[in-house]
């Protein structure tokens, strides 16, 4: 059980950190000069193994993913191995034939929508990049892929998801995500400011007005955490009791932590890209990542829980019209400040 | 977290240009926020980059050894927030050797 539930056990994969842009708000510096990237064959293995261990989704993300040569490869052997798969992606290097490689083996795509046109391209750091994104739909259409938009929200920019909705449902989109701006990587070089607590509340309203207005034609996913949810039910955020060693033992992965993250460096971690290495899972070069599981179960998993539960303890007392707040990043932070040691040195990846 | 609880002055919020609700009225907020999670709930929540799992059309391509562990997979997804559908059409009639599998996923809850 985790903060996406105990049905969908998903994997982040972030195969490179190569992008054709290099957007203000990149949680993971992304950009043209990353050069760096993991081996299909690597991951397909990985995801044998993480197949058996429980998991059963897969998003590709990055870096832009359509800059990742082997990307059809991976989607046909993940669904192969009965995972569903989303992408991920900037929209700009979307093509007819991208698309037709891509389309057998997607479930969905999600495209980065920043705002209006120009919040759009200020935040992409591109001009055009929106006429040149939304140029691109029409293939998406045609090509019959599914396909939603992912909206970052800010201190100040909760006045354009009007706009921004209204044009996913104009456009087709089946998804609205809207996820709160974490202030690392560039966003942190940039001095962008994410929502507080209090926005958080007020994006609430705002999401939930938009949901009325466009039920039945448009889902809008509101990614916090609620703290009234967390304390009915701990285990969303890993902070339950802790099940006894010969249980977690010979439980499957997923039923201990989902989500999963690959970053790029070859170390899976949990819950998301850069999170602590001490409490790294496995790393993609140092051997089976079966055997490297059930190590962590034993001599990590419970560290994870005891950061998870400090982290709860941190963040539970709210007053009362503050009940939203990114957990994401406060466990991520809490598990930077809290350092264990790190599982061991890996050789270096393909580049 | 500090990073959660900082304030920001209502000048700099996008919210000061939406809700005549002020940011100092903490008891109107919470009683507008009782009234939309009638509405709406977050039932889940995802990480950055990665779309919430929940409106899935899938086609997949499977031999007839890997159908069963595949539908079992798919099955498992099934619960009370979510439906999973899955129809199989063989290929190789009268002896199949592979089947499409079209999978529809939906997030039951919305």
């Amino acid at each position: 059980m985790g903060p996406t539930g105990d049905v969908v056990n998903v994997i982040q994969i972030h195969p490179t950190l190569r992008c054709n842009l290099r957007c203000r708000h990149c949680y993971s510096t992304s950009g043209p000069e990353q050069k760096g990237e993991l081996s299909v064959e690597v991951l397909e293995r990985f995801l044998a193994d993480a197949a058996d261990e429980g998991y059963n989704a897969i998003g590709l993300s990055g870096g832009e993913p359509l800059t990742w040569k082997p990307l059809p490869r991976l989607l046909a052997s993940a669904r192969a191995l009965g995972f569903a798969t989303s992408v991920t992606s900037n929209g700009l290097l979307l093509s007819a034939s991208r698309l037709a490689q891509l389309a057998p083996h997607l479930g969905l795509l999600a495209i980065s929508l920043d705002g209006v046109p120009e919040s759009h391209d200020r935040m992409r750091n591109r001009a055009h990049a929106f006429e040149q994104m939304r140029a691109k739909l029409d293939l998406v259409r045609a090509a019959g892929v599914p396909f939603g938009f992912i909206f970052t929200l800010t201190l100040d920019n909760l006045p354009e998801l009007d706009w921004v909705t209204g044009f996913a449902c104009a456009e087709g989109a089946r998804l609205l995500q809207i996820h709160p701006l974490e202030q690392v990587g560039r966003a942190r070089d940039y001095e962008l400011q994410p929502p507080d607590d209090l926005e958080l509340s007020y994006g609430f309203l705002e999401v939930a007005r938009l949901q009325r207005q466009y039920q039945g034609q448009l889902t809008l996913q509101y990614d916090v955490a609620d703290r009234q949810l967390i304390a009915r039910e701990p285990c969303r955020a890993f902070a339950g009791p802790a099940p006894a060693a010969d249980v977690a033992g010979g439980s499957p992965l997923a039923a201990l932590v989902s989500p999963l993250v690959v970053q790029e460096d070859g170390w899976v971690v949990p819950v998301q890209h850069g999170f602590g290495a001490g409490y790294a899972i496995a790393h993609l070069d140092l051997g089976s990542f079966r055997e490297q599981a059930a190590r962590w179960k034993r001599e990590r998993y419970p560290r994870f829980l005891d950061l998870a539960g400090q982290v709860w303890a941190d963040i539970s007392e709210a007053p009362e019209h503050l009940p939203f707040t990114n957990w994401y990043a406060a466990i991520t932070t809490a598990s930077a400040r809290r350092p264990v040691r790190p599982l061991g040195t890996p050789v270096r990846l393909t580049a | 977290m500090a990073t959660t609880r900082k304030t920001a002055s209502s000048a700099s919020r996008g919210s000061a240009k939406l809700f005549t609700l002020k940011p100092h009225d903490h008891a109107g907020i919470a009683k507008a926020l009782g009234m939309a999670r009638s509405d709406y709930e977050v039932k889940w929540w995802w990480k950055y980059g990665q779309p919430a799992i929940d409106l899935i059309q899938a086609q997949l391509e499977v031999n007839t050894k890997q159908l069963g562990p595949v539908v079992s997979q798919l099955m498992r997804l099934n619960g009370p927030a979510m439906q999973v559908t899955a129809y199989c059409f063989p290929y190789g009639i009268p002896v199949p050797e592979w089947y499409r599998v079209e999978v529809d996923i939906r997030n039951a809850g919305r």
